[in-house]
């Protein structure tokens, strides 16, 4: 079976920038939607954009909602053991690890 | 110049779109079927046997046209995958979306108590694993942690229409994970697409809601399928006929497979798979008890067999897991210790714990228990007939075979408060699906295409209809009502720290809002003798129990899911729940705090007067 083409780090980066302009310290409801669809969707496609794994569209989906729920959970649960509970905290994390997913694909780029 | 014609559309591509638009049109119209039925049912006429007792023609004539279209999709040749993806995508629908179409609360009482366990994370921000009340959640807290920080996003009002969708979200997003899983266990799309419907329709244990459970299944079967799929010895592919013996296979992974793989480079993508795996496997490990479990046994049962090429996997399954038995769960392990050294190896009671006494339920549920023991045995039939016709046709299909059985290992541990034997059947149900697939390939193979479709649409129809009876059989005492949670909510909000809580069941939407503010005491999970005088003497026991100085206030709430539940399963008698309550009405030592169609909460008079 052919992999499905990912987006390109261009891409993940562009939409990492723009949720960190969203993480500034506004108060609107779309805001949060944004970060909402950034933690569900981010961090996994950075993931599986890595592993360059030949899957069907369907299997990608898939991956990249699983992967996203994983890595916020190891996130979040983190919090709560570490005792530093604020979503601000959680979601820099989150788009901390993604930026770093990011440039590790950019430097798998480079390296090829 | 000449002017050149346009290119001629290919046969294919008209081919493809008229099919897709067929599709299209047969599945709205199932889909208007199903939604036509939903507007004339009225579930309140709901019988002891479930949401089957009130579901209108309309709603069977959408599952039967959308079953017949699928059958004849997964028979066409060449296959269209957006087709039989659309099709799946509209049976999860038709199939889980009924709650969410025709109730108006959160189906299961146990799901309202995970809401408690988020409404705990968002008040305290942190855990307490030596909590007294539902110190499990709070020593495997992942998932919960998750809808935390998602329900603080999107604010506290969107946790109830996330806990009510998710069972729907969880199913669409298996359908990737199924995709993976079965592809690495053949090469026929057929096969794969037929799985992925059988997996769907053998999957009745209803482990899907608002759950932790629901939550690492994916992740369960995901690392499965990339483990398969992306970590097995270079030797065994789809294609092999897989006629060696095992030996010869493990010898072949010992000598060859593991010793020729070249050194990863940093930059290679192999290492981010690996990073991923382990992500997986550490979510699971903070989120549930029993799934890591699972995955370590099935893990360690593809390396042993020489599935996988490495024994990385199964090394780090089961090294994390017991990090965290033995580390931040350590103290309810310490506390369950005694329970489970009882357990361990006695796997005929620990498989046995939940069967139902049949003589004891009501007439509707004992129906509903033969239903879903017939589905289950049709489904263990239909697999062993496949796994037999694959054997005889040289395949020995050791992943998946391997795959059904080491979850029920798990029952050699422990009963996992009686739904062990479920829970393994939950994980084992898509390999008993791919098996079932295989055998109805095989038939297919043999007879016409237009007998292969009315057989394989009969048969679907027969699962469907089967998973409808033991998915919603016992919607009757488990579907839970508005009025309830509104009596709870009313508990939590004006009931004082160290409240007692004195509850028909714990089967009513409960302990979501300031759970662990109250202490809960179930009537009808007291000692027999206890329970006697209680029925005996309602108001003189019961006023008893709430006279009591330890707590600084005391309440009785009992609902109709409590009186729905108790009758059902045969725990009292009918009326004698009605009884109870008309007790405590007439008696003065009560008074009534709050009361509404479904539900009323008990003080005591005395208590009142000094309010």
């Amino acid at each position: 079976m052919n992999g499905t083409r990912l987006p390109g780090v261009s891409m993940v980066l562009g939409a990492s920038v723009t949720v960190a302009i969203a993480t500034l310290p506004l108060d609107h409801p779309a805001l949060d939607t944004f970060r909402i669809a950034f933690l569900l969707l981010m961090p996994g496609l950075a993931l599986a954009r890595l592993t360059r794994l030949p899957l069907s569209p369907l299997e990608l989906v898939s991956l990249t909602l699983v992967a996203s729920a994983a890595l916020n959970t190891l996130i979040a649960t983190l919090a709560v053991y570490a005792d530093f509970w604020s979503t601000d905290t959680i979601f820099g994390l989150v788009l901390a690890t993604t930026t770093a997913l990011v440039l590790a694909d950019r430097s798998c780029c480079n390296m090829r | 110049m000449a002017i050149q014609s346009p290119p001629a559309i290919n046969d294919k591509t008209l081919d493809c779109r008229r099919g897709l638009l067929t599709t299209a049109v047969v599945l709205l119209a199932a889909l208007a079927s199903w939604r036509h039925g939903l507007i004339h049912t009225d579930v309140d006429a709901m019988s002891d046997i479930g949401l089957l007792s009130v579901l209108p023609p309309a709603f069977y004539a959408g599952v039967l046209l959308l079953t017949f279209s699928f059958c004849l999709s997964v028979t066409r040749h060449p296959l269209s995958e957006t087709n039989l993806a659309l099709h799946v995508v509209l049976l999860i629908v038709l199939l889980y979306a009924l709650p969410m179409v025709l109730y108006d609360s959160l189906r299961l009482p146990w799901a309202w108590k995970h809401l408690g366990i988020i409404d705990y994370i968002l008040r305290h921000g942190d855990v307490d694993p030596d909590i007294a009340a539902m110190p499990a959640y709070h020593n495997w807290p992942g998932f919960f942690a998750l809808m935390a920080l998602l329900v603080e996003l999107a604010g506290r009002e969107t946790l109830m229409t996330l806990a009510i969708w998710s069972p729907l979200a969880v199913h669409l997003v298996l359908i990737g994970v199924l995709a993976l899983v079965f592809r690495t266990l053949t090469d026929d799309r057929q096969t794969v697409w037929m799985s992925i419907w059988i997996a769907y329709l053998a999957n009745w244990v209803g482990q899907d809601y608002f759950s932790p459970q629901a939550f690492v299944f994916p992740l369960y079967l995901l690392v499965i399928g990339l483990s398969l799929a992306f970590l097995k010895p270079a030797s065994a592919t789809n294609s092999d006929p897989q006629r060696q013996h095992l030996l010869a296979a493990w010898q072949q992974f010992r000598d060859g497979a593991a010793r020729t793989e070249p050194a990863p480079r940093l930059a290679d993508p192999s290492l981010w798979l690996v990073a991923m795996v382990l992500a997986f496997l550490a979510t699971m490990t903070i989120s549930h008890p029993l799934t890591p479990a699972a995955m370590s046994l099935a893990l360690c049962g593809l390396y042993a067999l020489g599935r996988l090429k490495s024994i990385w996997p199964p090394l780090a399954a089961i090294v994390l897991f017991g990090a965290w038995l033995i580390g931040p769960a350590r103290g309810f392990m310490a506390s369950e210790s005694v329970q489970m050294s009882q357990l361990i190896g006695d796997i005929l009671a620990n498989a046995a714990t939940n069967f139902e006494d049949l003589t004891r339920l009501s007439p509707g549920q004992a129906q509903i228990a033969v239903v879903s023991r017939t589905l289950t045995g049709a489904v263990l039939l239909l697999a062993l007939l496949g796994g037999i016709t694959r054997l005889l046709k040289g395949r020995l299909d050791v992943s998946a075979a391997l795959l059904v059985v080491t979850p029920f290992l798990i029952l050699i541990i422990h009963s996992y408060d009686g739904e062990g034997l479920f829970r393994a059947y939950l994980f084992a149900s898509p390999f008993l699906a791919f098996f079932a697939a295989c055998l109805l390939h095989q038939i297919m193979g043999a007879i016409s295409r237009a007998l292969a479709v009315v057989f394989m649409t009969a048969l679907f129809c027969c699962l469907s209809l089967g998973w409808l009876g033991a998915y919603y059989g016992k919607d009757a005492h488990t579907r839970t009502h508005a009025g309830e949670a509104l009596a709870f909510d009313f508990l939590a909000k004006t009931a004082p720290r160290n409240s007692l809580v004195v509850e028909g069941s714990p089967n009513y939407p409960s302990r979501f809002r300031n759970y662990d503010h109250f202490t809960y005491v179930s009537i009808i999970d007291e000692p027999e003798d206890s329970l006697d005088l209680v029925i005996g003497d309602p108001a003189s026991e019961l006023g008893e129990w709430l006279d009591n100085e330890r707590y600084t206030a005391t309440y009785i709430i009992l609902t109709e899911s409590q009186k729905a539940g108790i009758e059902a399963l045969g725990r009292l008698s009918p009326g004698t729940f009605d009884r109870l309550i008309a007790a405590l009405q007439q008696s003065r030592r009560f008074q009534v705090a709050f009361e509404n169609e479904s539900a009323v909460i008990f003080i005591l008079a005395s208590e009142a007067a000094a309010q």
